[in-house]
């Protein structure tokens, strides 16, 4: 057990010296989960939407007065294409045009009246504006016609009554009685703890760990080809030893790099990760399968070029496919069930256990029981490619 | 030979239909040295590597101070210090760092792990460099490092795998010097090598292996005296190609002669009775149209003695 440590100890010890290896181990996934959590990090408070008015009519500015109350910031524009280019860079969630003649439509008997809507089609936030604008522009319909019904009844055009009839439609508005409808998002209880950075700190801890892992197998093919590893054999140290000493260093180097993902995410982005025993467990877990997975390929691989030529494409594969760049909620049932032949599949649910779920060890102990199973898999897997390597 | 450090028995590895160790038997003593000497390809490194118990042997035994070493075995491995022929240590670390690593997987820990690795830093003449990172380390200053780890832990045998291979003239001798030292610390030494100079200076008996086999075992005395009063000459000639042939064949027909080892210029014969073979390879060389442009003859060595039981020089192999 003592070879083990020492061999765990000197190969964190090399790698902590080469700062490149620092580099992709620690800056590069703290860089990513900052970046993915600022750019997915929340809803904004308030939506933000252009509006180019053609109308000069009282109608016209109503309709803009009743979206500012709908809640969304309204920005003026006086052009088309200045409206089309904000849009499409997403300055503003969407743009509305208020035609010439809207005034007049809107006052019309029938009081039929159009404004035209531009989204980008990739705006996340497209939905919940365009209801937005949907509900200001049947508040404003329902004034409209509060106003004609009025002034129908009294059979008079005089415009102090259509304005006393405004007057008094709004106010009736404002004071009726309203059926609102709760929304609940499946799989986000705690949703009002929950940012953008509480998805991107698993999911990118989950994708590193896992990748630095596979690299791990460099270590290995390193070792021997320098001719190391069977001299460490010559010693009193077997292949099981060898291999659980060098895997050993790259565990503590994933766990380091685990808890500083963690520590970021709790302290400087404010993420509730909830049961910390779960959290430790399963980071543990994970960073011995990485190694383990990595030995795996150090182990096959002859060279230090295929270890990377192997690892990277495997590596981001699984994660995609796994869930840790986009949430398998978005997937369809059988990529769902695809994705599950990855273990980043049951890191990335037993993360959204403990997070999103407030589980515990109990609640995510069969995706520990899968991860633990491959993890002893791919290491005796290793042991066994090993040996039959350094046999020949 | 219950006294032995190091007892092979039948050692024989194949790989596939290649037989590299056929039936290879030899022991060493505590103290001794013993140079095993082959060309490359010999069948040494193999023999080697089922002594450190990295190779399983496909037939019989190695024991070390009684224990029988496999790739299994572990505890009996702390008897042993391997030195590969190759540089096995981890470039970006320094000496220190790599005597402290392999020292520890020896046991070693403490005061007397500190201890260790100052005295052979002593040995191999780098104490002042010892926390430099190896990569930064001349080829023989590498080699004597390389030595340094396989001694750290004080083995009872060590092996040495052609430890002088690639190195400048100076790193060489004290190389040399510092495996010297070890015969007068007790430590049983296997020291491979293809040249026979080393193996004259350093080792106390020596095992000549070719193409897997041991072929003569002895004290350098012993194995010369198997040559009897058998004397090397060199010849430098110089002619058409088929006249040095012919020249070649007409050497092999003096008397006394029992081998012929042709040279890149020439050829060196061993033979009972010097002056007679030097005067009929003058005669010869006239009838054919060869000029003899020099003649070296040696006291029966090493070389001879391969030469005389292999009919192939140890340099080459051939």
């Amino acid at each position: 057990m003592s070879n083990v440590l020492t061999i765990g100890w000197f190969e964190t010890k090399r790698y902590l010296g080469d700062k490149v290896a620092l580099f992709t181990t620690v800056v590069m996934p703290v860089l990513l989960v900052v970046l993915i959590g600022l750019s997915f990090g929340s809803t904004p408070d308030r939506l933000s939407i252009g509006v180019l008015t053609e109308d000069p009519g009282p109608a016209a500015s109503e309709f803009t007065q009743q979206l500012e109350s709908a809640n969304l910031d309204v920005i003026d524009y006086t052009s088309q294409d200045d409206l089309a280019r904000d849009i499409r860079l997403g300055f503003i969630t969407a743009g509305l045009t208020v035609p010439a003649g809207f005034s007049a439509a809107a006052d019309s008997p029938d009081g039929q009246a159009t404004v035209t809507m531009s989204i980008d089609q990739t705006s996340a936030n497209g939905g919940a504006i365009a209801s937005a604008i949907q509900s200001a522009a049947a508040q404003f319909a329902e004034q409209r016609n509060a106003v004609r019904v009025a002034t129908n009844a009294l059979g008079t055009s005089d415009p102090a009554v259509a304005d006393a009839a405004n007057t008094s439609a709004q106010q009736v508005i404002a004071s009726t009685g309203e059926t609102t409808v709760d929304e609940t998002t499946l799989g986000a209880l705690n949703e009002s703890d929950r940012n953008g950075f509480a998805s991107a700190v698993p999911t990118q801890l989950t994708l590193f760990v896992f990748l630095n892992g596979l690299l791990a197998g460099m270590t290995l093919v390193e070792s021997r080809r320098l001719g190391v590893s069977k001299r460490m054999l010559a010693t009193p140290t077997g292949i099981g030893p060898h291999i659980l000493g060098i895997g050993l260093g790259r565990w503590w180097l994933g766990g380091i790099q685990a808890a500083l993902l963690l520590a970021i995410g709790a302290l400087l982005f404010g993420v509730d990760f909830g049961n910390w025993g779960a959290v430790a467990v399963l980071a543990v877990v994970w960073t011995a399968l990485a190694a383990a997975v990595g030995m795996l390929i150090g182990s096959l691989a002859r060279t230090a070029d295929q270890v990377v030529a192997i690892s990277v494409p495997l590596g981001i594969g699984m994660g995609m496919l796994g869930g840790s760049m986009w949430p398998l909620s978005v997937v369809p049932p059988f990529m769902r069930a695809i994705a599950h032949a990855t273990p980043h599949a049951w890191a990335n649910d037993a993360w959204i256990a403990i997070i999103d779920g407030g589980a515990g060890v109990g609640g995510i102990a069969t995706e520990l029981l899968v991860l633990s199973a491959v993890t002893v898999a791919m290491a005796s897997l290793a042991v066994f490619f090993l040996r039959r390597t350094l046999s020949k | 030979m219950a006294d032995l450090v190091l007892d092979c028995r039948d050692l024989v590895r194949r790989f596939d239909s290649l037989v590299a160790v056929d039936g290879v038997s030899f022991g060493i003593g505590p103290g001794e040295t013993y140079g095993l000497l082959g060309p490359n390809g010999a069948g040494k490194t193999t023999t080697i590597s089922m002594v450190a118990g990295l190779l399983e042997p496909s037939g019989g035994t190695v024991t070390v101070l009684g224990q029988e070493i496999t790739p299994r075995s572990t505890t009996a491995k702390g008897a042993i210090g391997l030195v590969p022929q190759d540089i096995a240590l981890y470039p970006d670390l320094s000496a220190r760092e790599n005597l402290t690593f392999f020292a520890k997987l020896q046991g070693l820990r403490g005061s007397e792990l500190a201890t260790r690795i100052d005295e052979v830093l002593d040995i191999v003449g780098l104490a002042d460099r010892a926390g430099d990172k190896i990569d930064t380390y001349s080829g023989g200053m590498k080699r004597r490092a390389n030595i340094a780890v396989g001694m750290v832990h004080q083995p009872t045998l060590l092996i040495l795998d052609e430890p002088t291979v690639g190195v400048d003239p100076q790193s060489r001798n004290a190389i040399l010097e510092s495996v010297d030292a070890l015969s007068t610390t007790g430590m049983a030494v296997l020291y491979t090598t293809h040249y026979m100079e080393e193996a004259e200076r350093l080792c106390d008996r020596i095992g000549i292996i070719d193409s897997g086999k041991l072929i003569a075992e002895g004290t350098r005395e012993e194995l010369v005296a198997r040559l009897g009063d058998s004397t090397a000459v060199t010849f430098r000639a110089d002619g058409p190609v088929e006249a040095v042939r012919g020249w070649r064949d007409d050497l092999s027909q003096l008397r006394t002669v029992s081998t012929v080892q042709p040279q890149e210029y020439g050829a060196t014969v061993t033979c009972g009775h010097a002056s007679e073979v030097v005067a009929g390879a003058f005669s010869a060389a006239e009838k054919r149209g060869v000029t003899i442009g020099g003649v070296d003859v040696t006291a029966p060595d090493l070389e001879a003695v391969f030469l005389s039981l292999t009919g192939k020089a140890l340099r080459d192999g051939s």
